[in-house]
């Protein structure tokens, strides 16, 4: 009995402690007394004066009086950076794409001119292209005609005289038998043309396979006769 | 489904204006049934109270004689430890499974320690009370006292003393110096020499020696009488009960230099314990002096003890101060000012209440006060069953708030008088925080 009186006057909340373990919003009014509220006057508030602009520092300053000059160098900023950053790619990309292509020193051997004149007719000169031999043959009136009249229907990899010889004058084959690899001989075999000593291919004198074991006619280089008298390979 | 049937407003209007030429249902008046409170002394010892208050949420509240006034000098604090370490693990079940289980069930758990007891309060849904009381009955019965927790804890209990305001500190000396023999005189916060120091075992003892049966209070408001007396009877606790010293006020001065502004004075004298006349008659007087502003935000300024401030000319308010105990009390009165006119305005207050002399008018108005002051404390419902509790414990009964305010009809100004004069004719005790330069002392007064 009575023993709130002396507990409902304004000192109640100095005689007694109170602990909230588990709060709720049942609670309206939590008698916690370790609940601690810290004013925190020592966090200093951040200036990033250093960083903004000139025109927008002062606050008395309309900022919209200056957006025009703000926004133009913003844009030029970017634009320039955007170009300047494409072009820089670019550059990049292109450096690395191009070392992958052939150096200099391979691009110079990469063509051989030959002097037509010369070769005299009726023969097979050897030159060397890229590390390989190169026939060249300037055939006579009668070869060409010989060559023109095979049915192509009868050769193993067919292809017409007229498709092999830009100038029916001339041949261009590189020297590689395309059975096993091997050089093979000029004005031999049983066609006139080149012969191969290793199995035995016999090419005629248009570079076709007609007998033997080699599957395929001599190899064309890519060749343009560049002006009278002068072939290029290559 | 019937009802799209009626979804076209057309339809619908027409369904309307059907009912509303219908004649209304009679409705049946109905009122909730009303319940009177229900005390069980169970043979622990343990006493059971509650009162249905048919309320949606419940309050459950544990109590035990176990506050400051129940430790020894090798303990002092562990009071205060014991109450901040509530919600922390338990020898059952985590602290983790403490909170998610409270909060799932939308409950508070909070904890109050007085210098005579501790309060453990649990409010929760009416259908989780099974699971509240559960929970009350780990907290306060089987504390873990992990040395890690503790640890981890002291945060909490430093940032509660770094927040103990000059009026609780004054009121903390006052007690030290009324109670010097006693252990009512013991801080109900743990002293700077124990912070930290309390080893688990010393508070598991000290607990050990006040959780016990006979020492217990289980109360609830919104509850069922039958559950909570089940309850209490499954605990198993023993029946020992511990030491206590006796409340004997000698006379003291504490005085408390702080250089701070305001200075806070407080002096009291030898007051009522709870239950007696003295305490009703006590009560009155408490009001007729002043007990601070009766209306929000007011000025109180028409109370004896306003107006000796104001005549002293000095800055400053003062209240009376009454505190009950199971066995003791302490009246006086209790004087916040500016440091610089403290001495005028205690002087001037000390003089009114020596020289108080109460007539019938006073007495009239003044029961007044103090039954609307009964009334209105115990709408809340937290602070009906910190009365109930308190009641329960320090008493073995309970008596409701109409009951102690018709107690309070049979004051009469001769026992108001005769009261004051035992309380102030008494030994003084005076305890002063803040600037002392102007604060007189007892003998000067």
């Amino acid at each position: 009995m009575l023993s709130y009186i002396g507990r409902s006057c304004q000192l109640a909340p100095a005689l007694k402690g109170s602990t909230q373990a588990v709060a709720n919003g049942l609670k309206n009014v939590i008698p916690a007394s370790s609940q601690v509220r810290y004013a925190h006057t020592d966090v200093q508030v951040p200036d990033f004066g250093a960083y903004r602009r000139n025109d927008v520092q002062d606050p008395r300053a309309k900022s919209g009086d200056t957006a025009a000059s703000r926004l133009a160098f913003t844009y030029m900023m970017v634009g320039g950076g955007t170009v300047s950053g494409i072009y820089a790619a670019k550059s990049i990309v292109t450096e690395f794409v191009s070392s992958m292509s052939a150096s200099a020193d391979v691009l110079a051997l990469a063509k051989i001119e030959i002097k037509t004149d010369e070769i005299p007719e009726g023969k097979s000169v050897t030159f060397k292209w890229r590390g390989k031999p190169l026939f060249i043959r300037h055939r006579t009136e009668e070869e060409i005609a010989k060559e023109g009249a095979v049915d192509v229907g009868s050769l193993r990899d067919p292809q017409a005289d007229a498709e092999r010889c830009e100038n029916p004058k001339w041949l261009v084959v590189i020297g590689v038998c395309t059975h096993l690899g091997c050089v093979p001989i000029a004005d031999a075999g049983d066609y006139g043309g080149y012969y191969c000593p290793c199995h035995g291919s016999h090419y005629d004198t248009a570079g076709r396979i007609r007998k033997g074991p080699a599957p395929l006619n001599l190899e064309i280089p890519p060749y343009v006769f560049a002006e009278d008298g002068l072939l290029i390979v290559g | 489904m019937a009802s799209n049937a009626l979804k076209p407003s057309l339809l619908r209007s027409v369904a309307k204006r059907g009912y509303a030429a219908q004649a209304s249902t009679q409705q049946s008046s109905f009122s909730l049934p009303s319940h009177e409170p229900k005390v069980t002394a169970l043979p622990s010892g343990a006493v059971v109270a509650s009162l249905e208050t048919n309320a949606p949420v419940s309050r459950l509240a544990i109590l035990f004689k176990a506050g400051s006034r129940y430790e020894q000098a090798k303990n002092l604090g562990a009071s205060h430890t014991l109450r901040a370490c509530v919600g922390l693990g338990t020898k059952n079940k985590s602290a983790f499974n403490i909170t998610r289980t409270v909060q799932q069930a939308g409950g508070a758990l909070s904890c109050e320690s007085g210098r005579e007891h501790i309060h453990y309060g649990m409010d929760i849904i009416r259908d989780s009370v099974d699971t509240g009381l559960d929970i009350l009955g780990e907290v306060s019965l089987h504390p873990g006292l992990k040395t890690w927790e503790l640890g981890d804890n002291l945060r909490r209990i430093k940032d509660e003393l770094a927040t103990v305001d000059p009026s609780t500190l004054a009121i903390d000396l006052l007690h030290k110096a009324s109670y010097r023999n006693s252990g009512l005189g013991n801080s109900l916060f743990v002293p700077n020499h124990h912070l930290g120091k309390l080893a688990p075992e010393l508070l598991g003892d000290f607990h050990a020696s006040t959780h016990t049966a006979s020492r217990m209070a289980i109360v609830g408001l919104g509850v069922d009488h039958g559950t909570l007396v089940s309850f209490a009877n499954g605990l198993g606790l023993s029946s020992a009960s511990g030491a206590s010293t006796a409340a004997t006020v000698s006379g003291g001065e504490i005085r408390h230099e702080t250089g701070a502004p305001v200075t806070v004075v407080a002096v009291a004298g030898p007051g009522a314990s709870i239950g007696t006349n003295d305490a009703a008659a006590l009560a009155v007087a408490q009001h007729i002096l002043g007990v601070g502003p009766g209306t929000k935000r007011g000025s109180a300024a028409s109370n004896i003890l306003a107006g000796s401030v104001a005549a002293s000319g000095g800055l400053g308010s003062a209240s009376a101060l009454n505190v009950n105990y199971s066995d003791g009390g302490l009246f006086g009165y209790f004087v916040i000012a500016d440091s610089a006119s403290v001495g005028k305005v205690v002087s001037s207050v000390h003089s009114a209440v020596k020289g108080l002399k109460v007539s019938d008018a006073d007495v009239a108005r003044a029961k007044n006060q103090v039954k609307a002051a009964i009334l209105m404390a115990t709408e809340s419902s937290a602070a009906a069953i910190e009365d109930m509790g308190l009641q329960a414990l320090l008493t073995g009964a309970y008596r409701t708030p109409t009951a102690a305010a018709a107690a309070v009809d049979s004051v009469t100004a001769g026992t108001v008088n005769a009261a004051l004069s035992k309380a102030l004719g008494g030994k003084l005790s005076m305890s002063a925080v803040g600037s002392m330069a102007s604060v007189p002392y007892l003998d000067q007064m």
